[in-house]
């Protein structure tokens, strides 16, 4: 069957070890993330999960039931493609080469990303965007020196008026 | 009313209907020991001789009732010995509060003592798990957990509890009994579908599992069957749901079930599953399993819906709810040819015969057994050959009287399951089948049948081999022998001496039935050494992966 990558979004308990039984439930039953972000919610009892997964149809259901099944999960939506909007964040050191700073700040600017100087010719860029931008952003930085990345998970809401708390 | 966390959770536990807990003391349980020491008349506390055995207890007690199996244990080993248990229980959707007792809450974390993080590692291995931090919140969570435990699919909950929290004091105020969960509603259009393939189907088929057990279900299972003539086979965990006598009862289904029932689901246009979910023991090619026909799938777990094998029509929800609503709109119907075709297959392929001779076979011996314990009797059983011989040839007539763990397979089972079966029916004569390998690993609760004066009836198929383990490597691996053939010097009849317990050997056929009868007359708790053939295999088999269409039949004679 066809594999497709899909963004699940989960409204949770907001207490410890919830996110280790999601997590838990995908190694032991053998499914991807490929990302995975987690925080609070306007309601301090609730967590909200966002989890980008790949596998075909049957297996994303599965993965869709068996988490439902969860105590802690309190609904569970998959945020369809043409209402998906998700952005994740990108911090990067980068060593620029002092020839090529006027370059270099011009290229984070067409990225709307911004830069700060940590020290000399270090500097820490950011940039928060869709995923697919920050991997060409990331590409096309590899033209500097980069030292050291992190980049969270994708978090996601849907570009419609329906909420999680719709779902039953 | 002021009370401490132990005292709250005792009274919890007995406001939410338990009366019969299983244990073991340990440290970070001495303040529940305490509390319990003052409500004895209430709660029946059956001291195990290991955690193990307390889960397994607890489980079979809930099996053979259909109530909630409590057990409890200290932090640690303790709680770690209940694991293989829980786990059990969870494969087979048994309803079970276990309760652990774990460090103070300011030693947690720091490698303590008998410390482990025992909601961590019963994750995976349960419905869901609590650690309760604040005596407040105590009596909530044990009516929570029994909650869960129940509703839907039944399966077990762990409540952690520290050593602090046990001894806090908090206002009690006395909580309902639980109540289970609304239950799931299927599809009104799935429904009319269902009905319309009944109407249709010329050769129909119900695939009952434990579901059926479950949901209390049994009497309108039948009474669909005989309504719309429709034969049933079941999963080993839907055994006991259909009296054997019935005529369109086909027996087990898979790997080792009936020529029949086998037979049937190559041949069946429509397939019923109800609560039941095509492991690999019973759909081994799960694309070939009722390629030819469509299935109806009815489950109260929606996650089980074309998880193994693809079904046409889905209905989730309780299956006493659903053959209800079946009964009412169904219709009747005859299907006389194809019933008659299985009931002629029955009798020309059967399940292979007994060997004739002198020699014991627990073929027949299973027929001779339900002679003289009658239809009231529940079976209990360890695994391997034993159990499969126990699943084919035993008949069962009463629901829950097929007490197995089949999801896990877990060695070790029987004994421990066999004092929670008991002890849940003190008046019903209760046996655990087991063999020389099983028995080795849990027969330390033999020492808890005694204490606890439970006329439990053991019978242990001695072939001094790990028999289901040696049959594969006949099968499959070349007749390699490694390491099944144990070859140990354990003389059973001492053994049950030595436990304080009568002890029988039965060599030969001639003894099964004045043995038997002795030791059902003397009520004491017993073990009965049988030798049995090391080199006897469980046929038929479906080897594994293949499909019911590559049975094996063995070199026994098959046929009646």
């Amino acid at each position: 069957m066809n594999q497709k990558t899909v963004v699940l979004s989960l409204l949770v308990s907001n207490h410890f070890g919830v996110l280790t039984r999601v997590t838990n439930l995908f190694s032991s039953r053998g499914y991807n993330i490929a990302s995975l972000s987690v925080g609070e919610t306007e309601n301090p009892k609730f967590s909200r999960i966002t989890i980008v997964t790949f596998g075909d149809e049957k297996i994303i259901n599965q993965i869709k039931l068996q988490c439902a099944k969860l105590e802690d999960v309190k609904a569970i939506a998959e945020v369809k493609e043409q209402e998906l909007y998700m952005r994740e964040v990108v911090l990067v050191k980068v060593r620029v080469n002092y020839m090529k700073d006027e370059e270099f700040m011009r290229f984070v600017h067409s990225y709307q990303a911004s830069a700060k100087r940590i020290c000399e010719q270090l500097y820490m860029v950011e940039l928060c965007a869709s995923t697919q931008s920050v991997d060409a952003f990331i590409d096309k930085l590899e033209m500097f020196e980069i030292t050291e990345i992190v980049r969270t998970g994708g978090c996601a809401l849907a570009m419609s008026a329906d909420t999680v708390y719709d779902i039953k | 009313m002021m009370l401490n966390g132990a005292q709250i959770l005792i009274q919890a536990l007995i406001d939410q209907g338990t009366d019969t807990i299983f244990g073991y003391p340990g440290g970070s349980v001495l303040n529940i020991y305490d509390a319990l020491y003052d409500k004895q008349d209430e709660i029946h506390h059956v001291l195990t001789s290991h955690e193990q055995g307390a889960a397994h207890a607890a489980d079979g007690y809930a099996r053979s009732t259909g109530k909630t199996g409590v057990c409890l244990a200290t932090s640690g080993p303790g709680a770690t010995n209940l694991v293989t248990g829980i786990a059990t229980a969870y494969m087979d959707s048994v309803p079970m509060v276990a309760i652990t007792g774990n460090v103070a809450s300011d030693l947690i974390g720091r490698d303590s003592f008998q410390e482990v993080d025992i909601a961590g590692i019963t994750m995976p291995v349960t419905k869901h798990n609590f650690i309760v931090h604040d005596v407040k919140e105590l009596a909530q969570t044990v009516r929570l957990a029994f909650e869960i435990a129940n509703s839907h699919r039944p399966g077990p909950v762990l409540i952690d509890i520290p050593k602090d929290v046990s001894a806090a004091v908090c206002e009690y105020e006395p909580l309902p009994k639980f109540e289970k969960r609304p239950l799931p509603q299927y599809q009104e259009s799935n429904m009319k579908q269902a009905l319309a393939a009944i109407r249709k189907a010329q050769r129909p088929l119900i695939y009952a599992g434990g579901g059926v057990l479950a949901a209390n279900a049994c009497g309108e299972l039948l009474a669909f069957s005989k309504q719309t003539q429709t034969p049933i086979c079941c999963s080993a965990m839907g055994l006991s749901c259909v009296p054997y006598d019935y005529e369109d009862y086909l027996g087990m289904i898979g790997m080792h079930g009936t020529p029949v029932a086998n037979y049937a689901t190559l041949n069946a246009d429509l397939i019923i599953a109800l609560g039941a979910r095509f492991s690999d023991r019973v759909a081994g090619k799960r694309d070939a399993f009722g390629k030819h026909s469509q299935i109806i799938h009815i489950d109260i777990d929606a996650s089980e819906i074309s998880k193994n094998v693809n079904c046409d029509i889905a209905l989730i929800g309780d299956a006493k709810q659903i053959l209800q609503r079946l009964l009412d709109d169904a219709g009747t119907y005859t299907h006389s040819e194809w019933c008659h075709t299985l009931r002629d297959f029955k009798t020309k392929v059967a399940l292979p015969q007994a060997a004739a001779g002198e020699r014991v076979d627990p073929r027949d011996f299973m027929v001779t057994l339900h002679e003289i314990l009658g239809d009231d009797a529940i079976i209990v059983t360890d695994v391997g050959q034993h159990q499969m011989i126990a699943a084919q040839y035993y008949p069962y007539a009463k629901p829950r009287s097929f007490i197995s763990s089949c999801g896990l397979g877990t060695m070790g089972y029987g004994m421990g399951a066999a004092i929670g079966v008991k002890t849940a029916h003190p008046n019903r004569p209760v046996v655990l089948i087991s063999g020389d390998g099983s028995f080795h690993m849990n027969m330390n609760e033999m020492a808890c049948a005694v204490s606890q004066q439970l006329p439990i009836i053991v019978l242990v198929f001695n072939n001094s081999v790990l028999g289901m383990v040696r049959q594969w490597q006949t099968l499959f691996y070349h007749k390699r022998y490694s390491q099944t053939s144990i070859q140990r010097q354990t003389d059973f009849v001492k053994l049950a001496e030595a436990f304080g317990a009568n002890g029988y050997r039965i060599a030969y056929r001639k003894d099964i039935m004045p043995i038997l009868k002795t030791a059902i007359a003397t009520k004491r708790p017993c073990i009965i050494d049988c030798i049995i053939d090391p080199d006897d295999c469980v046929y038929p088999i479906i080897p594994p992966g293949k499909g019911a269409d590559e049975i094996l039949y063995g070199n026994r004679e098959v046929s009646s």
